[in-house]
């Protein structure tokens, strides 16, 4: 049952209240919005901190006067290389671990019945704890939620361990290279082209 | 007992642990978990930088000591700066500070309050998080001085207690989305500044001077060279000796 507000009828002066500085957010579209962000985990922060580094550790790597040209073009075509493959391996692996663990977590009666498989039944509730009683009681105290993020964490920690050396290794050395080739490329025609004027 | 048995027995167990001790302290498990993350990290990518036959040694004396400082500022700056970025927006909600305006409506019941029983009245606004976990418990338990249903349900236009139990998860809802929200905003701020804007300033600093000292730029590392102190030889000693003046006290001094 929705809970109706009646509007303009906050008093800040109730006991809860008394002392100091509030901020009460009154438009229902902000408090959507941070609540549709509060559902976001860690493959969506690591998208942000991803694209994020992009943009900012580069350019301070690429201007860095503390180092010679040569080393300042390697080091931030190696930045480069390694924010956009470790964004690209970092995302996909978190979200298949969450998905890995929502899946063996499943505690929906009629989607359980609906499974013939006893072997499958069994794998599909194998990560939930044996004293966990219902969804309502997981959903009340949000211990479930916090059971599966640090499962999906120490998973995505074990998988990232293989992923580094796998792919992250032999990727961020290919896409150094390129991007340093295209790096000197576009500082030789600039270089051209203030010497051409 | 099987293999099959003591395996399946040893799995529950963990994840057992997992739901009772790790999962409520979320935080530090993240905190292990992510320093063990950026040092294996940093490991694959200085053998990366080694096995890179493009980049010169001179280059690499810089990378090697840039990749190596990026995982320790890392861990020191998440400790330091993500944290606290993370901490100050969870008070800012679980205090009160920044709310939405349902649960300004649900805390300007002083009837609310005085319902939950005088214990919680203070410690509402100190700690809503408290008040949307253990306090909605104990109103469902019936630890109530006075009826609800008069004041917070028709104010809430909840029609009786029972619905306004069953709109406990609508109330705990609405309270942590924003929660969460909030969190995950300030956590993000802490993490950029953190990742992308300190710790590159400060691993440059570290690996430049690195790879001064290790291509021979420097002979020590941010100290500059002296010169040596002339050493005196056994000819010039005896020299000075024989030509030092007399400096034995004079007869005439009386005591």
């Amino acid at each position: 049952m929705a809970i109706k507000i009646e509007q303009n009828d906050i008093n800040t002066q109730a006991p809860a209240f008394k002392g100091g500085w509030n901020k009460v957010i009154q438009s229902d579209k902000v408090i959507k919005r941070i609540g549709d962000i509060g559902g976001y985990s860690s493959p969506q922060s690591r998208l942000i901190i991803g694209v994020t580094a992009l943009l900012m550790q580069t350019p301070i790597d690429y201007y860095n006067k503390r180092v010679d040209e040569e080393t300042r073009t390697v080091s931030a075509a190696r930045t480069l290389a390694k924010a956009a493959v470790g964004t690209v391996t970092g995302v996909i692996v978190r979200y298949g671990c969450i998905k890995g663990i929502n899946m063996c977590t499943l505690t929906d009666q009629a989607t359980l019945d609906a499974i013939k498989n006893p072997f499958i039944k069994e794998l599909r509730q194998c990560l939930i704890p044996t004293n966990l009683k219902s969804e309502a009681f997981a959903k009340a105290t949000r211990l479930a939620e916090k059971h599966k993020q640090a499962l999906g964490t120490f998973v995505a920690l074990g998988v990232m361990l293989i992923t580094n050396f796998a792919l992250d290794v032999p990727l961020t050395k290919f896409f150094t290279n390129i991007f340093n080739d295209k790096l000197h490329q576009h500082k030789k025609k600039s270089t051209e082209a203030k010497g051409g004027k | 007992m099987s293999i099959a048995s003591f395996a399946k027995s040893f799995f529950n167990n963990l994840i057992n642990k997992n739901y009772k001790e790790i999962a409520p302290d979320l935080g530090k498990m993240l905190l292990y978990t992510g320093a063990v993350g950026w040092v294996l990290s940093s490991l694959a990518h200085v053998i990366a930088i080694g096995i890179n036959r493009k980049i010169d040694k001179d280059q690499k004396a810089f990378l090697v000591p840039q990749e190596m400082a990026d995982a320790a500022v890392n861990i020191a700056l998440f400790i330091v700066v993500t944290r606290s970025f993370t901490k100050f927006g969870e008070n800012l909600v679980k205090r009160g500070k920044l709310i939405t305006k349902d649960i300004a409506k649900l805390l300007k019941e002083d009837a609310f309050a005085e319902k939950l029983g005088r214990k919680f009245t203070t410690e509402i606004k100190s700690n809503l998080t408290k008040t949307f976990s253990e306090g909605f418990e104990d109103l469902e338990k019936g630890v109530l001085t006075k009826p609800v249903e008069n004041t917070v349900t028709k104010k809430l236009e909840i029609p009786d207690l029972q619905v306004f139990k069953n709109n406990k998860g609508n109330l705990q809802g609405i309270y942590y989305k924003f929660f969460d929200g909030v969190s995950f905003i300030s956590s993000t701020i802490g993490s950029i500044i953190s990742c992308n804007l300190l710790t590159p300033y400060f691993r440059n600093i570290y690996a430049a001077k690195k790879q001064r000292f290790d291509t021979g730029k420097v002979t020590t590392l941010d100290r500059p060279i002296l010169p040596a102190i002339p050493r005196t030889g056994m000819d010039d000693f005896r020299q000075k000796i024989l030509t030092r003046p007399n400096t034995t006290p004079s007869t005439s001094m009386k005591i």
